[in-house]
């Protein structure tokens, strides 16, 4: 399969539903949120939540990154987090921790991944 | 599940386009390499900038990522970043968080890694070179292409078959090596 850019012209549902699904916003508060956070439903009811929302909740009954979140709905990435973001602040869902390089303290979990990958 | 709380790591894939990105990724990754896409339309739209969604044609790339569960709470992704340089200013938000690059390299075709090389040496990233031999194609060792890229001496260069999960293995661990040796390094110097 090919990485090269696709440039594409849109059709113009494909150009509006993001901006529904987010309501026009391409950025989230959550400074935290990259693509590889994992985030699980935190019991809250759903049922007030419709769309790409509450397919996000569907999917992540256990943990999941925002990228596997993207990649099985079909959303692209920037969407995904906003969407994602969103549920986060609503009590939805809740994030876990992402590994730092730059954070002493996770240097057993960085060594805990080496000795995983070590062990493939 | 035990009660642990679950974590995650990401390592970033860069290289040129065709270079083996996602060949290695899938060689490691315990699913088919997912496949997501970032839009550009969506990163460059501000929020009250409505004007701008008159905007007709957007610029989707598309990126391929893979998955490692180390054990019930602890999860590596392996990310390949889109590979052309001008979409160069994408990456901050793919990059963002990682623990460190493989940039892939084919030496029939280096200039097309400049771009990852400058990209994570000026932001401190770890990363390390590894060659993707192609059969054996490849003409050059690694201490040539280490030379032709002016790459500082500490970066280390492997060469790997991207196809070969041994090989791949070795990359990535090489990886963590830099990483714990920076980090172990830091500590020393803070204690
Ligand atoms: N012979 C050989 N072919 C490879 C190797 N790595 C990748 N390929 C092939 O090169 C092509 C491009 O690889 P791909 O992983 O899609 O590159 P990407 O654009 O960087 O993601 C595919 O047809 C692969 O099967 C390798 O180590 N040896
Ligand atoms: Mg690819």
């Amino acid at each position: 399969m090919s990485d090269e850019p696709v440039f594409m012209e849109d059709s113009d549902d494909d150009f509006i539903r993001p901006f529904l699904v987010t309501a026009g916003r391409t950025r989230t508060n959550l400074t935290y949120l990259n693509m590889e956070t994992m985030v699980r439903t935190t019991g809250a009811d759903p049922s007030r939540l419709r769309f790409e929302a509450s397919q996000v909740i569907g999917l992540c009954r256990g943990p999941l990154s925002v990228a596997e979140i993207s990649a099985h709905l079909r959303i692209p990435l920037g969407i995904a987090k906003v969407l994602v973001g969103d549920l986060i602040e609503d009590g939805y869902l809740s994030p876990f921790k992402t590994v730092s390089a730059s954070a002493a303290a996770d240097i057993n979990l960085i060594q805990r991944l080496a000795a995983g990958v070590r062990a493939l | 599940m035990s009660n642990n709380n679950p974590a995650s790591a990401k390592f970033v894939v860069a290289g040129g386009f065709g270079v083996g990105k996602t060949t290695l990724v899938g060689s490691v990754s315990e699913i088919d390499p997912l496949r997501t896409e970032a839009s550009m339309t969506a990163a460059s739209i501000g929020v009250d900038d409505t004007s701008q969604v008159q905007t007709k044609t957007t610029t989707t790339v598309a990126m391929d990522f893979g998955r490692i569960t180390i054990d019930d709470s602890l999860v590596l992704y392996l990310f390949g970043t889109p590979g052309q340089d001008r979409f160069g200013f994408m990456w901050d938000d793919l990059v963002e968080g990682a623990l460190g690059a493989v940039v892939l390299v084919d030496s029939r075709r280096l200039a097309d890694s400049f771009f990852a090389i400058d990209y994570f040496e000026a932001r401190g990233i770890p990363f390390v070179v590894a060659l993707n031999t192609f059969n054996a194609e490849q003409h050059h060792t690694p201490e040539e292409v280490a030379a032709a890229l002016q790459l500082r001496p500490e970066v280390k260069v492997l060469t790997c078959d991207a196809r070969d999960r041994r090989t791949v293995k070795a990359v990535l661990l090489a990886l963590f090596d830099v990483i714990l040796g920076r980090m172990l390094a830091e500590a020393e110097h803070l204690g």
